[in-house]
């Protein structure tokens, strides 16, 4: 499978630039929790993995040319490159060309690999019994993806005919993340999508749960939260296990807030007759298992994974349906095979739909659709990698997978509303006399700066050139009265050219 | 009858099912059909109300599913990956006379549909079959037969009192059994001794291959149930005993006509059958294929359609052009071998035809007639060939001595098929005549584009027969029988001074100012001499003479248009063909249809008709039989020069419609690479190009015009005073080809001028008057 935009790996990196720009002190803190640290192990890559690790049980510096001896020649410089970023993240201090790892974040990382330290930071589970059998994992999953879903859809946003929305809104707490992160604005229909959120949309789950944790995270620095104090949490809720019950009791009241804004994402399950015992869903825990993105992208085929639980047969095969399900042929007509009303919804926003089966629907890319689409913000490039990440396995080999000229078709449409210009002009206009105004008229005329005339009307429209400082000049000298007969315009130059 | 939707059907498929994106589709959801468990090894989807099917071309069976439905519905789109196709009324009728039955229909559809068949649909087909196609007029013996195998209909047909009339009572010597009523019973005519065109004779055998041979016996018996073989049960045994008895009554061959209306009325059309082997009062013809020629496998199966069960059926069958519809008509003719008209639009097709003849039939010289304005003269022997245009036999205005006995010498004689070319021209009132006035026992269509911007197509399904075949453009193109082009649409920015007399101007003097774009000549330019670096043979298709002329005397080439004199423009042509120092030529409208030019490999077209798809297509297939197709890489080039910004856009997409939806796509050029960096192009600077402005503003209205008699409903300019006005005042709605601003009528009519232009330089030959009478009765 492959990714294609937002990748899982620009995510990650984007979760890596936040904790570089953590200051020290707050880093040593974060590392202070055995969870947390782990989570940061998942969430980099192989290599700098493979490098934590055989630093992991060493407790003396390591000269630096003999860390980047491990690799091969043409290697080399990657892994220092590694080293370098693993340095930023605070993984791995370097002094006088020797390397060692931040003593904390080893210490920490011993006593989660062993089960050390503070292992409460991995969550205290609910009642000390094992596995509850209270909420299924099936459960757990349908209530996530409904969730997740809901948000998804509240933003592709639809009005009936009643002029209604269609789709009940999200708490509040979605929203306004929604709207700090600019992924929707507010409206004069209430609120509405936004350029960034078409993007959004158009990732898969695991990105677009990314997307929205660092939000919250900064909006948590914005309300004075205890960043650290987040982060922990964050980390602790990747770090938990599926489908068993955790205690609420040990967080502090920090953390119980969080759980109840995650709650309205779908990230965490509370149970209402037990309001201390809460549940991670596969949304958070499958952030650390790169593995884990078949069930993500399950969520947006809701048929699937609301029946069944996603094991990973299953989980691939809905991943294989859900990437590619879209045909776009050369008369732009659109079949999509789909069923998910938030597919079906994002079609809906640049496709002309024409009818429906139960696993097909039919619609046609047209030129009132796509102008709409592209008056929402949404660019023809958007579109046009939409159309191509989820083109159906049947066109997937050919190249290029989309069509040539209806790409070059949507491409127009877009060019064909940018074609006004508008440029920098002055309109003159209350010429007392007539002569007064031939003279400056034959003057700009000899200077070549006339965009537009009136001689009935006495107006004049001229553009805004290095000589019109000498134009104003001029009309000075000429006529006395004019400095304040004018004002700029913005003249629109298709026509008149 | 139609698809109306009885909503209270649904509850028996399912409860509808209720999400958030319910209400987006309107009328067009109808997730509440229940898509069967194995759906996904079955290639369509029906929609209901509509009569859509949406077909996956991807699916293995999608193949046998094509040729299904082609036979019982419309072809919509036939693009790459998903086919639509359209279930109508006609549709239907076509599929019941290429012998479909009812329930053949409905089983193979659900057969291969995801979903149920909707009861809606059930009952449209159960109503437009039911009576379609159980009645067959046949000619035996030179006597009329209405003839079905389901005798209760007979009853039905003869409780008519207009029909009871028309009856005539068998007498002893008939074969088969007569019962009390009156109702002969015969055994049918077994369907597998049918020869097409002599194609099984060893000698002919012998030269094709044996793949070849296999398709050909399969093809009749496979035509026409396609499908319902995809997976053969039981059954069909049972239907075909059933179908192996008729049943029929004789009619008086002066209520032939009387009996045919009266039973469209009663909802019970007729289908006419030929049945040419057993008419023993008509002589043969000495006509066959000659050993050499060999018939491609698309052709026989339109063939097969058309003699299915050993006799010939009157219908239309869709070819592209170059896909060699001449020798379809050819083959058909060498079947029936009994005397034969054809009919084509215009004297240089006439010509056409009966070189065909002489290439690939064994027919001999003197067997051919011809019927022209310049030629008259009749076949020796009892049987032979008339070749004549549609406007020879339809003229009813005084005609010379000569002409006089000709058409009576038709009018005389019973022919065994009429072959009409290029069917879609001819105007319907033009058919009626020709029709009526002469006898025939079948008639054959030919055309390559089955669309009208008006509806008269309907009208053909009655006056010839239903379409028994149409195939896929890009298919042929995929196998090599017609060869691939690159379309591409070239935007030609409008100068500023144009663009702002475009805005001034009136009406009609636009065209002739988007048509004049300095910027266009400049790409018309700058293409033919890429594509001349390129060793391609070029036509330019200019609609309007006045921009014509200017065109291609600007860049000294040869032009032809109505006004060309007929030596002209064959020393022109020929030049063309075989000239290596002239590879370009300018054409006006003369040069849409039956202008055979193989060498021909690139396409440019400045100005067209308004929004005609089917003169683009028509256009298309100038190219579409280039010789060199099979060459490696091969691509012929079609070129659309638009003029940016004004109403030619418009009708460009309107134009491109037909051919988009046969799979062909059309690439948007804005801006020629290298345009720029080659000086020597016409009209590079402001000065000439005003003065280029000048000369079109100084041009008449007149000029502004396409060509005159293309587009006058009076015809002649004289006899139309008014109408020169009435041309341009027209709706958009009406320019654009969607009321019945009819091309295609007016191209009749240039057949009616017998391939000679009647441009007000030239005097009108001959039939205003019949112009006139046949406009007034519209």
């Amino acid at each position: 499978m492959s990714h294609q935009l937002g990748s899982e790996e620009e995510f990650k990196t984007t979760i890596a630039d936040y904790l570089e720009s953590l200051p020290a002190q707050f880093s040593q803190r974060v590392f202070s929790s055995p969870a947390a640290c782990l989570a940061i192990f998942r969430l980099i890559s192989t290599v700098g993995k493979q490098l934590i690790m055989s630093m992991l049980y060493l407790d003396t510096s390591l000269r630096l040319q003999d860390v980047s001896q491990w690799a091969r020649t043409d290697c080399q410089r990657m892994v220092r490159g590694k080293i370098h970023q693993l340095r930023k993240l605070q993984l791995v201090t370097e002094e006088h060309g020797n390397v060692s790892l931040n003593p904390v974040f080893r210490t920490q990382l011993r006593n989660a690999l062993t089960g050390g330290g503070d292992f409460s930071s991995f969550g205290t589970p609910f009642n000390g019994t094992g596995r509850d059998t209270r909420i299924t994992r099936t459960q757990l999953a349908q209530y996530a993806d409904q969730k997740w879903e809901a948000m998804l859809r509240f933003m592709v946003g639809r009005q009936d005919s009643s002029g209604e929305s269609v789709v009940q809104p999200p708490a509040e707490s979605v929203r306004s993340i929604l709207r700090t992160a600019k992924l929707m604005e507010d409206g004069e229909n209430g609120m509405a999508i936004t350029n960034s959120g078409f993007q959004f949309l158009l990732q898969d789950t695991q990105s677009q749960v990314w997307t929205v944790l660092l939000q919250y995270l900064r909006q948590a620095e914005m309300q004075q939260m205890d960043v650290v104090e987040v982060l922990n949490f964050l980390f602790q809720l990747i770090s938990l296990q599926l489908g068993r019950a955790y205690s609420a009791e040990p967080l502090t009241s920090i953390q119980r807030r969080m759980l109840g804004e995650l709650r309205d994402f779908g990230l965490v399950l509370q149970d209402d007759q037990r309001p201390l015992c809460f549940y991670a869903t596969h949304l958070v825990t499958m952030l650390s298992s790169s593995s884990s993105t078949n069930s993500g992208a399950n969520s947006t085929n809701s048929k699937d994974s609301v029946t069944e639980l996603p094991t990973s047969q299953q989980g691939e095969l809905a991943a294989s349906s859900s990437h590619g399900y879209i045909i776009l042929e050369t008369n732009c007509r659109i079949y999509a095979y789909t069923d998910s009303p938030l597919q079906i919804a994002i079609l809906g926003l640049f496709v002309r739909l024409v009818s429906r089966f139960s696993n097909l629907v039919t619609g046609a890319l047209t030129r009132d659709s796509v102008r709409q689409a592209l008056s929402q913000g949404i660019t023809a490039d958007q579109i046009i990698t939409f159309l191509t990440a989820n083109a159906h396995p049947q066109m997937q080999s050919r190249v290029p997978v989309l069509p040539v000229t209806v790409t070059d078709q949507i491409r127009l449409w877009e060019q064909e509303r940018n074609r006004l210009h508008p440029t920098h002009a002055h309109f003159y206009k209350d010429f007392a006399q007539k002569q007064d105004f031939d003279r400056v008229l034959r003057y700009a005329q000899d200077i070549g700066v006339v965009l537009w005339a009136s001689i009935e009307k006495r107006q004049l429209v001229v553009t805004r050139q290095v000589i019109y400082a000498r134009f104003q000049r001029l009309l000075l000298c000429v006529i006395r009265v004019l400095p304040w007969a004018y004002r700029d315009v913005r003249v629109r130059d298709l026509i008149v050219r | 009858m139609g698809f109306g939707a009885a909503d209270d059907e649904y509850d028996v498929l399912g409860i509808p099912q209720r999400d958030p994106s319910t209400g987006l589709f309107g009328k067009g959801d109808y997730s509440y059909l229940r898509l069967k468990p194995d759906h996904e090894s079955r290639p369509l989807w029906i929609c209901p109300q509509s009569g859509h099917i949406i077909l996956e071309a991807f699916s293995p069976i999608a193949e046998q599913a094509i040729d299904f439905l082609i036979a019982i519905s419309e072809p919509v789109s036939r693009p790459t990956y998903i086919h639509e196709y359209k279930l109508t009324p006609f549709s239907l009728y076509a599929a019941v006379s290429v012998g479909l039955n009812t329930n053949d229909i409905i089983e193979v559809l659900n057969r291969l549909s995801k979903v149920p068949v909707p009861p809606d649909v059930v009952s449209v087909i159960n109503q437009c079959t039911k009576s379609y196609g159980k009645v067959k007029v046949v000619l035996k013996h030179n006597r009329y037969y209405v003839e079905s195998s389901y005798p209760s209909i007979l009853q039905r047909l003869l409780r008519d009192p207009v029909i009871m009339r028309a009856r005539v009572f068998p007498e002893d010597d008939t074969a088969g059994t007569v019962s009390k009523d009156g109702i002969i019973t015969q055994k049918v005519s077994q369907m597998d001794d049918v020869s097409i065109g002599g194609l099984k004779k060893p000698s002919a055998t012998n030269e094709r291959a044996q793949g070849d041979d296999d398709t050909a016996t399969g093809a009749d018996d496979e035509m026409g149930l396609g499908g319902v073989r995809l997976d053969k049960e039981d059954e069909d045994e049972d239907e075909d005993d059933a179908e192996g008895i008729v049943h029929a009554f004789e009619i008086g061959s002066a209520h032939y006509e009387e009996v045919r209306k009266r039973c469209n009325e009663i909802d019970y059309p007729m289908i006419e059958e030929y049945d040419f082997r057993n008419d023993r009062r008509n002589a043969d013809l000495g006509i066959d294929l000659k050993p050499a020629t060999t018939i491609r496998p698309y052709q026989e199966k339109s063939l097969s359609k058309m003699f299915g069960n050993g006799r010939a059926r009157s219908g239309i069958i869709v070819l592209p052009c170059g896909a060699g519809k001449t020798l379809v008509g050819i083959t058909a003719a060498c079947t029936v071998k009994k005397s034969i008209l054809c009919l084509c639009t215009s004297s240089v097709s006439v010509m056409q035809w009966k070189q065909q003849f002489l290439q690939w039939s064994t027919i001999k010289e003197e067997q051919i007639a011809l019927f022209t304005s310049d030629v008259k003269m009749r076949f020796q022997g009892d049987a032979g060939l008339v070749i004549t245009t549609f406007s020879m036999v339809a003229n009813r205005r005084k005609r010379s001595h000569e002409a006089q006995q000709m058409l009576d010498f038709l009018e005389n004689r019973e022919w065994g098929m009429m072959l009409l070319d290029e069917v879609h021209v001819v105007p319907a009132n033009m058919f009626r005549n020709v029709v009526s006035r002469i006898a025939a026992h079948s008639k054959l269509g030919l055309t390559a584009t089955l669309v009208r911007e008006d509806d008269k197509i309907d009208d053909l399904n009655f006056l010839i027969g239903p379409k028994l075949y149409e195939a896929n453009w890009m298919d042929l193109a995929n196998k090599g029988h017609i060869a691939t082009v690159q379309c591409a649409e070239v935007w030609c920015e409008m100068t500023p001074e144009f663009y702002k007399a475009y805005l001034e101007e009136s009406t009609r003097k636009k065209l002739l100012i988007y048509v004049m774009n300095p910027n266009k000549f400049r790409a018309c330019q700058y293409l033919i001499n890429f594509h001349n670096g390129r060793g391609d043979k070029i036509i330019v298709f200019v609609d309007n003479v006045f921009s014509l002329i200017t065109y291609a005397k600007t860049l000294g080439l040869p032009y032809i248009y109505g006004g060309t004199p007929q030596r002209e423009r064959m020393r022109i042509l020929k030049n063309f063909q075989n000239n290596p120092l002239l590879n370009t030529i300018f054409l006006s409208k003369v040069g849409d249809t039956s202008l055979d030019l193989p060498e021909a490999t690139c396409l440019i077209q400045v100005s067209s008709h308004y929004g005609s798809r089917r003169q683009e297509a028509q256009r298309l297939g100038r190219i579409l039989r280039a010789k060199r197709r099979n060459d490696e890489g091969f691509n012929a080039f079609f070129y659309s020069l638009v003029s940016k910004d004004t109403q030619e856009m418009l009708y460009s997409t309107k134009r491109q419609q037909f051919l988009i939806d046969q799979g062909y796509s059309f690439k948007v050029i804005t801006q020629l690479e290298g345009i720029e960096d080659c000086p020597d192009l016409v009209y590079g600077d402001v000065d000439s190009q005003k003065k280029l402005l000048h000369t079109v503003k100084m041009a008449s209205e007149s000029d502004a015009a396409l060509e005159k008699e293309d587009t006058a409903p009076g015809g002649s300019k004289d006899a139309a005073g008014g109408s020169s006005v009435r041309r341009t005042t027209g709706s958009l709605k009406g320019l654009s080809g969607a009321s019945n601003m009819a091309y295609m009528e007016s191209s009749g009519r240039r057949g009616a001028g017998n391939g000679r232009r009647a441009t007000n330089r030239e005097p009108v030959e001959h039939h205003p008057l019949f112009k006139r009478q046949y406009y007034s009765k519209k």
